[in-house]
């Protein structure tokens, strides 16, 4: 580890050699001409350099070079390019406006980057997807969906038929940090998994990183989804939405101050409970979700400007009356965004995040009770980005995190119930991340970021841990194991700080530009994460929390490193990636064989400690201009786990492991009325475990397992499609009326996909059989989408 | 709070049930193991032990039984009782054997040449009113009209017990077996509790079953329970063996239990 500072703090100081007296610099912010968001990943090319800077996250850009003119060139895929000639004599702020192309003129695009970003740009194992684009997509029941677009792409897959938990590179549904304006949102899932609840009307831009993600980033294993809210159009207002089949949405958004500050609303609700009372079967019953996002910015001056942003959703499933359950996400980001000078560029962000999960049950005057469960954060962080010259760039900061658990609480609804008010004590904890970057580019075709991220882990008091018979939290007996025996507990006080771990994440990305069309690429990521999902079945219930590394939990670890060779054919237009990756895990947490989760408060009991491995390689060809756009994407991967005492001590298959995954996707233009979508995918079936005998108790048949995940459901694949019309724009006096319907077929030929597979008795034949569930056979949809 | 978990499962299970259909699938074979179904109660001659075989998920499920074995009851004082084969895989006490509460019993069995051994607690059930209480009931949600059946117990039992509870009606109890700890309800009180999702009509008769049993015991009709929930795949817990309580290699459970029945008409 002392090697590694030496050579991280050879390297920075490497880098502040090469700073110049006679140099200057230009920066501002790059922002669209109509709504004045701003652009991330905006392009400024210097001429006479042959090189140039991108935007960061908050559309601002600085760039230093000796003194003279310049010829400078912005650049957004979709918008059109403003050229300038610049005399640079001493500092200089310029704030570009770029115009989005019309329409008869911008050409079908898959991102909205830079146009030879898959070859140039220090970055692998990244997936971007303009939000266009996704909305192109058909998707289930019409619904625009990043998660499920996301999961078109490679190495990324869906959780099940429709579900919008992800697998990534062979990682757990817990493994991926998923970020709405930098709060973490803990269940990205509505209904069961089959909607996000991302509204992607309110959605402004999105990565997926999946390798190399950098050091300002941590806490999960496998991926971070980073997703960003639109701030609101700050030069006119207008309103846009959607009317779906089971679902609308409508957002308003527009200045406060014209350019000065803006505001965005945006709600989406569920109504497909409005058919139950069609059925004596449903009529009772309660199934919906909604969610609100809302976000207002203001310029408090040229050097800073305070954004907050806020969502709220929730789902209710259940019966009225009778028993339900609900959950939903909160989240309040406060960002304020500082420019010290040219170079020096700061986001503070305050941010508060809960996850909360209830039950109702009340099906008799004595017999009910409510329960609930939550996760709750509040954080501040700090991002610094020191733009020191062209060919360095410094990034540091901190995230500090303040987590309250309440693993249940549980109180009767009435006075005459006979369950007993019950609590789990909350558990508290702090993580604390501190992070140092190089961005480096010694020379014209090697470019390199390396990063050190420190994160640190207490559990803080009041709080208790138990103390087991021989130190085991478990034990192997008679084939199974058990939870072990408590023999004591020792309580910690109020803000005692009674354990600590601590781990030093390594980050480094490399690409080596073999020519202007092809480069090589390299990346190695430590990952550390310390909060866990306690999940034992597949579905969200509310029967699943988050848990937080302990004495007895130990914080996972994951050592992944990934090799890439990147093309771009015919001006860009076409892309080719092919990467490798090999991932290693170890302390995942792993259920015991029958765990009690269920208000459970010695619950590393109920889990050890695995091992994990994850390798494949993914193919992505993917056409990003012309009337018809699109990709094919190709994983072959695999995935195991390991643990003490499970399946006989040896390797088994991930649940989620899939050998062959392939998804293609395509959009046609026909012109500017129809453009028809269709994506195909296939992949091989997930691994189950399935009994391999019988017996029989009390006269009921009993399966009897063996290996865990041995065997395979059949593959899975689908072919969906859409069309969308869009009328020509009618010109009103005050605005113009967008709008466009779009017809989609989920499941086109309608296969029955297992979803599950299940072992039980045939009431009518009296003999064991298997039975498959199946979920969406050709599920049509239409929507209807404006904007005015 | 186990009720709970059924609930749930009950309620999503409506949502799934329609798109299931039967399919052909190739398993794997495995060597017979020792079934032991250990049943000691305080209900006279209701105690029993079966021994049978385990085979291929895909043969037939009548089970195959074992005649030859050996089962050998003791209980925490030394003394010690042979247990006889009876037919059909049972082996029985002497007539009349009734075995005592707040008692560890110790099981042997021995099936060619190899031995299995197990322990179990025989714990009291807590005190049920023998009178039951009937309110009539109009229709409501998923309920027809008819009464509410609410029984009165009051536990002083110390520690953790568990009790399985099975009701019926007109001597036929329902298959739906409802287990929860004493530590779910209120102690050393008299406590009503409703029966759910049940309203029998004037005339019927209700019959109530109570068992104790101690937590390893539960901890196997858990998870045996969750395996046979029901419960649609997403719900279900990921299948595994049952935690026995029977050392040696045996699948099965070894189970000591008091049984109270009541039962009552409604007028």
């Amino acid at each position: 580890m002392k090697r590694l500072f030496s050579l991280l703090g050879f390297l920075i100081l490497t880098g502040f050699s090469v700073i110049q007296a006679q140099d200057v610099t230009f920066s501002g912010r790059v922002t669209d001409a109509a709504t004045g968001e701003e652009l991330i990943g905006a392009n400024i090319y210097v001429e006479e350099m042959k090189n140039g800077a991108v935007t960061n996250l908050y559309g601002f850009y600085s760039y230093t070079l000796p003194k003279g003119t310049y010829h400078i060139t912005y650049t957004y895929v979709g918008y059109s390019q403003r050229d300038t000639v610049i005399k640079l004599s001493g500092d200089l702020v310029l704030n570009i406006e770029l115009r989005e192309e019309p329409k008869t003129l911008q050409e079908a695009v898959v991102t909205g980057e830079k146009s030879d970003k898959n070859v140039s740009e220090n970055k692998m194992s990244v997936v971007t997807i303009d939000v266009k684009t996704v909305k192109k997509i058909p998707l289930l029941l019409g619904e625009a969906d990043i998660i499920k677009a996301l999961q078109l792409m490679p190495g990324v897959q869906s959780a099940g038929d429709g579900n919008t938990l992800s697998i990534v590179r062979g990682g757990n549904v817990d493994h991926n940090l998923v970020l709405l304006d930098e709060a973490v949102v803990y269940n990205p899932s509505h209904v069961v998994g089959f909607f996000s609840v991302f509204n992607s009307d309110a959605v402004k831009d999105f990565e997926l990183y999946k390798g190399g993600i950098p050091a300002q980033y941590g806490g999960r294993l496998a991926s971070v989804l980073d997703i960003r809210m639109k701030d609101g159009n700050a030069k006119k207002y207008s309103v846009s939405g959607g009317i779906g089949v089971l679902s609308s949405r409508l957002t308003i958004e527009g200045p406060v101050q014209k350019d000065k500050s803006s505001f965005l609303i945006s709600g989406r609700r569920s109504y497909f409970d409005l058919f139950f009372p069609l059925s004596s079967a449903t009529k009772n019953a309660i199934a919906n979700f909604g969610d609100l996002n809302a976000k207002i910015n203001y310029k408090l001056s040229e050097k800073d400007r305070l954004y907050i942003s806020a969502y709220t959703g929730r789902d209710r499933l259940g019966f009225s009356g009778i028993a339900g359950f609900g959950w939903g996400n909160t989240t309040t980001t406060a960002r304020w965004n500082h420019i010290f000078n040219k170079k020096l560029f700061l986001n503070t962000s305050v941010i508060y995040s809960r996850y909360n999960y209830q039950i109702d049950f009340n099906i008799a005057k004595n017999l009910n009770f409510q329960r609930k469960n939550y996760i709750e954060d509040i954080s501040i962080k700090q991002d610094y980005t020191y733009y020191l010259n062209p060919k360095n760039t410094i990034k540091f900061g901190f995230w500090n995190t303040h987590h309250t658990f309440l693993p249940g609480r549980v109180q009767p609804i009435t006075s005459e119930s006979i369950i007993t008010a019950a609590a789990l004590p909350k558990k508290r904890a702090l993580s604390q991340a501190y992070y140092v970057s190089h961005e480096w580019k010694p020379v014209g075709r090697f470019e390199m970021e390396y990063g050190l991220r420190l994160s640190v882990f207490s559990n803080i008091g009041n709080g208790r841990e138990f103390v087991y018979q021989n130190g085991q939290k478990n034990y192997f007996q008679d084939g199974s194991v058990r939870a072990g025996n408590i023999i004591d507990t020792i309580n910690y006080s109020r803000g005692q700080f009674y354990h600590t771990a601590a781990n030093l994440e390594p980050r480094l990305n490399m690409v080596y530009r073999l020519n202007s069309s092809s480069s090589l690429k390299a990346s190695y990521m430590r990952m550390a994460q310390y909060l866990h999902l306690i999940q034992n079945i597949a579905a969200s219930t509310g029967q699943e929390f988050w848990t937080p590394s302990t004495p007895a939990i130990k914080p996972q670890i994951s050592d992944q490193v990934a090799v890439g060779y990147f093309r771009n054919f015919k001006d860009n237009s076409i892309e080719l990636s092919v990467e490798a990756y090999y991932k290693s895990m170890k302390n995942t947490v792993e259920l015991i064989d029958n765990a009690d989760i269920s208000f459970n408060e010695a619950i590393e009991s109920q889990v050890v400690a695995g091992r994990g491995r994850a390798y494949g390689v993914e193919f992505l060809l993917r056409k990003t201009k012309g009337k018809t756009t699109g990709w094919i994407a190709y994983t072959l991967s695999r995935s195991q786990r390991k643990a003490d005492n499970i399946n006989h001590n040896d390797w088994y298959n991930f649940r989620y492991d899939r050998r062959h995954y392939l998804t293609t996707v395509v959009t046609h233009e026909f012109n500017s009325k129809f453009t028809l979508a269709g994506n195909f995918i296939f992949a091989t079936g997930n691994a189950y475990t399935a009994p391999v005998g019988q017996y029989t108790l009390n006269g009921k048949v009993v399966a009897l397992y063996s290996d865990r995940n041995a065997l395979r459901i059949p593959a899975y694949h689908r072919l969906d499609l859409s069309l969308t019309y869009t009328p020509k724009v009618k010109k009103y006096k005050r605005f113009q009326n967008e709008r466009n319907w779009v017809f989609s077929i989920y499941n086109v030929y309608g296969r029955k996909n297992y979803y599950t597979l299940d072992f039980r008795v045939d009431e009518t034949t009296g003999q064991n059989a298997a039975y498959k569930t199946y979920l969406f056979r050709m599920v049509p949809s239409v929507t209807y989408n404006f904007k005015f | 709070m186990r009720l709970l978990k059924y609930f749930i499962y009950l309620l999503i299970f409506g949502l799934f049930t329609s798109c299931t259909e039967k399919v052909d699938v190739q398993l794997g074979k495995t060597a017979p193991v020792v079934v032991i179904e250990g049943y000691i109660a305080t209900e006279v001659d209701s105690s029993y032990v079966r021994l049978s075989l385990t085979q291929d998920y895909f043969n037939p499920t009548t089970p195959v039984y074992i005649d030859n074995g050996t089962v050998e009851i003791t209980d925490d004082k030394g003394n010690s009782l042979v247990f006889t084969y009876a037919g059909e895989g049972k082996y029985k006490g002497p007539a009349g054997y009734i075995p005592d509460t707040s008692t560890e019993y110790s099981l042997r069995v021995v099936v060619d040449g190899k031995e299995y051994t197990a322990k179990s607690m025989l714990y009291p059930m807590f005190d049920v009113d023998p009178i039951l209480e009937f309110k009539y009931q109009p229709a409501s949600g998923f309920l027809s009209e008819g009464y509410s059946v609410t029984y009165y117990s009051t536990d002083n039992r110390p520690g953790e017990i568990y009790t399985r509870f099975n009701f019926g009606q007109n001597d036929t109890i329902f298959d739906q077996e409802i287990l929860f700890s004493s530590k779910d309800i209120k102690k050393n009180q008299r406590v009503p509790f409703e029966l759910p999702f049940y309203r029998p009509q004037s005339g019927d008769s209700v019959i109530m079953q109570f068992r104790s049993i101690d937590i390893p015991v539960a901890r196997y009709l858990e998870a045996l329970s969750n395996l046979n929930s029901g419960a649609p795949g997403p719900f279900q817990t990921p299948p595994a063996n049952p935690p026995t309580n029977i050392s040696g290699g045996a699948v099965g459970y070894f189970m000591c239990t008091d049984v109270v029945r009541i039962g009552q008409k409604i007028p």
